[in-house]
């Protein structure tokens, strides 16, 4: 396997100005080191205030970060301009925590999926249109939906066309930032199934994403995922396989988290036994 | 089909409401055209109880308003006391002149807002933002009347611009591009000063409704799919703003017969605005009432665009 995505030292300092004329700055991101290789499931758990959504927003190039360096196939990241982070962009797909508020209130559904093909491919209307149904069937929603728009669907439908948006660019990293968080269970269940899909180890390394779930619930987590990322004040303090993570945690936010659910058993091939 | 229907009659009710509310205001203000005339020992009150009763001014209130509507269905919209000739066709002359004023003036002033607040909001925050929002504020809080004079006392006192009128004297003779010069060097006084008191509001609406959806996460989620951002500002966040936009260039329109009144008075601009001042001052009762329903037809008429345009714009009203 290779390294896809690695971040070293990385920190994000937000500043804001007061009325008063007072500058003040908080540290979202300290010194996070992290290595995504190619078709990995990672999951990257901590409380809220952790750092988790600032780290995936700047891993997906949405946010600069303030110190440090992004790697992405050995090309650094960080010192790409506006232009050029264009054509890494669609390599490494964010997927938001609200479906209801990421697509444009103007587009219909075939708009969505297709703008992308527009704007950087020569597909022909019809083709886009066939692509757009087959991308739809693949995310588990029915192909009849182009025509209407993502407001006629439901959370779930909408998160579930969210992930076919970042889909129709083929990433290579599929980053999802409390993606599941507002959905209800049977729902955040389907998605996840969805998700194990789309990395399913039949499929060869390359032709899969790696699959990063930003989630504050640790069974998701441990489910989901093959590594395990704790997050903590900005800092990563602890990584490695999930079984190690559940197993034997070794800093106090694992516990803390670990406390937080109804308990896990084992880990097993098959996910944790709760 | 059904919401446009609606916003249609809405229209045609508001139009009927305005001719009976100004019919009523100006039956209760008090005197009327002839009263000054009672002064004058040269006519008898016979003459006066004659010309009264040939403007109908004798009849109950409800029998003038219906004599009026009359008039309308038949386009004259009632007879000028003042110049003895039927209201509509004075009022067309000034309109027309009014109309070429304030559409060149509304579509200048758009077309400088959109691409200023544009690129005001994608700075939002940054020196360039805030040179144009403090400049818009400053130019807000200056009046309209101020302005008009400081860019007549510059006109003045260059002598680069006539200082008011429409047209030179003698420009009859003139060939038609030497019309249409001079024309554009008599419009270019009033239209700047109109482009300048309308710019800071249009400006700021624009600006801030493009600043409030490009910080919304559809924007986000575009850029993270590589949207170019001249498309993310054209194609995404601007028609995602355009519902209060639209809504405001309905106003404009409504405005463009009566926004100008004021400028047209100081740049002795021969359109509605000094006719209409002469006609309330000389209590032409059909004449102000023909302004005030010419007026309200803009506004209504505008208020109908914007509700097309935003049904045409956006489908959650569609859907609607």
């Amino acid at each position: 396997m290779e390294a896809l995505l690695s971040a070293e030292n990385l920190g994000k300092e937000y500043s804001s100005r007061h009325s008063s004329g007072a500058k003040t700055s908080v540290r979202a991101l300290d010194h996070a080191n992290l290595t995504i290789w190619s078709g990995t499931r990672v999951a990257i758990v901590g409380a809220s205030g952790s750092g988790k959504s600032t780290l995936a927003a700047c891993l997906a190039c949405l946010e600069k970060p303030s110190a440090g360096s992004i790697r992405f196939k050995n090309q650094e990241l960080t010192a790409l301009s506006e232009y050029e982070l264009r054509s890494i962009r669609p390599q490494i797909q964010l997927v938001f925590q609200d479906p209801a508020t990421v697509f444009n209130p103007n587009f219909t559904v075939l708009k969505v999926l297709e703008e992308p093909w527009i704007l950087q491919t020569k597909i022909a209307a019809e083709e886009r249109r066939e692509l757009a149904r087959e991308l739809l069937a693949r995310v588990g929603l029915p192909r009849n939906i182009l025509g209407r728009g993502p407001r006629d669907l439901s959370g779930g439908q909408r998160q579930r066309l969210a992930i076919a948006r970042a889909l129709a660019l083929e990433p290579k990293i599929l980053i999802l930032d409390e993606a599941l968080s507002a959905l209800d269970y049977s729902v955040q269940a389907q998605i996840a199934n969805l998700l194990l899909d789309l990395s399913d180890r039949s499929i060869p390394p390359t032709k899969r994403p790696a699959i990063v779930l930003i989630t504050h619930d640790l069974v998701m987590a441990a489910r989901f995922a093959e590594e395990i990322v704790v997050m903590q004040g900005g800092h990563i303090v602890e990584s490695g396989p999930t079984q190690k993570i559940i197993g034997s945690p070794e800093h106090e936010a694992t516990f803390a988290l670990l406390a937080c659910t109804t308990g896990i058993a084992s880990i097993t091939e098959n996910g944790p036994v709760v | 089909m059904r919401y446009l229907t609606r916003r249609f009659l809405h229209a045609v009710f508001l139009l009927a409401g305005a001719t009976v509310v100004t019919f009523l205001f100006t039956a209760l203000a008090p005197g009327n055209y002839f009263d000054e005339m009672r002064l004058n020992p040269q006519i008898s009150p016979e003459t006066l109880t004659a010309l009264k009763a040939r403007y109908d001014l004798d009849k109950p209130l409800g029998i003038r308003y219906l004599v009026w509507l009359k008039s309308l269905a038949h386009g004259e919209m009632g007879y000028s006391f003042a110049y003895n000739s039927p209201v509509a066709t004075l009022l067309v002359q000034r309109a027309r002149n009014t109309l070429l004023l304030t559409i060149t003036a509304t579509l200048l002033a758009w077309s400088i807002a959109l691409p200023l607040g544009v690129w005001s909001a994608e700075r939002s925050g940054r020196w360039a933002d805030r040179l144009v929002t403090g400049s818009s504020a400053i130019l807000l809080v200056i009046p309209d009347i101020a302005l008009a004079l400081g860019f007549l006392m510059i006109a003045v006192h260059t002598r680069w611009l006539p200082a008011g009128g429409m047209a030179s004297v003698g420009s009859e003779t003139l060939s038609f591009v030497a019309r249409l010069w001079d024309l554009s060097r008599h419009m270019f006084l009033p239209v700047t000063i109109l482009v300048f008191s309308a710019q800071p509001l249009l400006v700021r609406h624009v600006r801030s409704a493009v600043a409030e959806t490009l910080g919304e996460g559809f924007i986000r989620a575009a850029e993270g799919h590589g949207i170019p951002r001249g498309r993310l500002l054209w194609r995404y966040a601007l028609p995602a703003a355009a519902n209060p936009l639209i809504s405001l260039f309905g106003f404009s329109i409504g405005a463009l017969l009566s926004g100008s009144l004021l400028i047209e008075v100081v740049t002795s601009w021969p359109g509605l605005g000094p006719f209409l001042l002469e006609a309330i001052l000389a209590r032409d009762l059909y004449v102000v009432v023909g302004g005030v329903l010419l007026s309200t037809l803009f506004l209504v008429a505008g208020n109908f665009i914007a509700d097309v345009m935003l049904f045409w714009a956006d489908p959650r009203i569609r859907a609607e």
